[in-house]
């Protein structure tokens, strides 16, 4: 049994390096694209042999999930933007930016035509020798360096059994959600902010486009947003709602979310208009400024900054968690929409 | 022998390995799109030495390791969908998604200027 285990280990791993070595040797984008979401899929079964099934959660929905659809989607505006004169986006923004459907499907009509055309933006050139063996050197030596500090490092406990003794103040049962949500409150603030500021650095590079990688009108996608959209909303609230006592937790109920409004957002008809924007804003912003506004409560009502009231954390932890769960899927979808939307400048 | 590699021992060599491959990538590909795949794989190095040492030994792993690796995908995803923008919109502006040495040019020759 044991022998097997360490089997799978090692071939996990070699399969892990391999993927990673053909990703980033690739001269084709979309062939390391590809790779890099094969990749991202291996690594969360990594994290269930870790023992860590809400890493492995997250890295499904998030690292494989989210950010292959955000790779593919950027490739596809790469192609716009170096095949001016095919397709209707070229190098100047487009202006109108709910693009008619026939010049879409003209577009896929001089694809079809000359298929080996678009691939040109979606290569690139394969590295010079010059200077390989000092890039060698560096990172292989780096990696050796790092592998004797790990064999020569000793192991203590960790901080495992201080989080054990503790959960009872922490107003959840499982450790992970108490570390996130009340005794390293402070880390998930900072990290709400990051996506906030994620999102308001892709609004502040320019309007949005009409999205390139818009398939073509037909009843299929349409049809099987209107099945998935429900089972996603399910299984994003059950998420949220098992991150009190199960693996689960706001950032996987986020990415599930999130990933629910890409496909939304990919089938909704043109003539839709966009949603409001001050709508939008305040639902980007809500996790950060309710988490804060909750922080700031707690520094004089309860202990400290950032801490709750032993009787009261349960709900605020998921009031939290819901404001999290809301904004981050928000601000995924604005990320792979790109930009902000056109009725802001009007 | 078996027994002294458990996924604790091993992981943590396996990511230290994946860290270096990214960082080769990082310094030998031009193309930014395949750059920040090599950080995005530089990461996932860094998360499983983490999530490895914090599995180590007999008892549960360690919940603080496995939350701020948790903290650290989300910022990790954000920061890619950034510079992913910041990449689309720098091939709009000079038309190719390589950075080059010298001043920033645009197709027409002028300044970049926000559209």
């Amino acid at each position: 049994m044991n022998a097997a285990l360490l089997a799978f280990d090692v071939v996990l791993l070699a399969g892990l390096l391999g993927v990673a070595w053909r990703c980033l040797a690739s001269t084709d984008l979309f062939r390391a694209v590809v790779l890099f979401i094969t990749f991202g899929l291996l690594l969360a079964i990594a994290w269930v042999r870790l023992e860590a099934p809400d890493i492995a959660l997250a890295e499904a929905a998030i690292g494989a999930g989210i950010t292959g659809a955000l790779l593919l989607v950027t490739l596809e505006r790469l192609k716009h933007i170096m095949n001016p004169h095919r397709g209707d986006a070229g190098p100047s923004p487009p202006p109108d930016p709910v693009a008619s459907d026939t010049g879409n499907a003209d577009a896929e009509a001089r694809d079809a035509r000359d298929p080996g055309a678009g691939n040109v933006a979606l290569s690139c050139a394969p590295t010079p020798a010059r200077g390989r063996w000092s890039a060698v050197a560096v990172s292989g030596g780096l990696a050796l360096l790092l592998m004797a500090t790990l064999a020569t490092q000793d192991h203590g406990p960790g901080l495992q059994p201080a989080v054990a003794a503790h959960m009872d103040v922490s107003g959840v049962d499982h450790g992970i959600t108490a570390v996130l949500l009340n005794f390293r409150a402070w880390d998930t603030l900072l990290e709400l902010a990051m996506v906030l500021l994620a999102g308001l650095g892709a609004w502040s590079l320019g309007r949005h486009d009409a999205l390139p990688a818009r398939p073509a009108p037909g009843p299929v996608l349409p049809g099987a947003v209107r099945l998935l959209l429900p089972v996603a909303i399910v299984t994003g609230v059950y998420l949220l709602w098992a991150g009190s006592h199960a693996p689960g937790g706001a950032f996987q109920a986020g990415a599930v979310l999130g990933a629910a409004g890409i496909l939304m957002s990919l089938a909704r008809p043109h003539s839709l208009p966009d949603p409001d924007p001050r709508l939008l804003r305040i639902g980007v912003t809500a996790g950060a400024l309710l988490f804060l506004a909750l922080g700031l409560w707690g520094l004089f009502a309860g202990p400290a900054l950032l801490t709750w009231p032993r009787n009261l954390a349960y709900p605020l932890i998921l009031i939290i968690e819901t404001g999290a769960t809301l904004s981050i899927a928000l601000t995924l979808v604005a990320l792979f929409v790109g930009g902000r939307s056109p009725r802001e400048d009007a | 022998m078996i027994e002294s590699l458990d996924p604790g021992t091993l992981y943590p060599f396996g990511g230290a390995a994946l860290f270096a491959l990214g960082l080769h990538g990082l310094i030998r590909r031009r193309h930014l799109i395949l750059r920040i795949l090599a950080v995005n794989i530089m990461g996932s190095g860094v998360f499983m030495v983490f999530l490895g040492i914090a599995a180590r030994g007999d008892a549960p792993p360690d919940p603080v390791a496995q939350a701020l690796t948790l903290t650290g995908i989300v910022v990790a995803v954000s920061a890619t969908a950034f510079a992913l923008a910041l990449t689309v919109h720098l091939a709009r502006l000079t038309g190719h998604a390589v950075l080059l040495p010298g001043p920033l040019r645009t197709h027409r020759g002028n300044r970049p200027e926000d559209p």
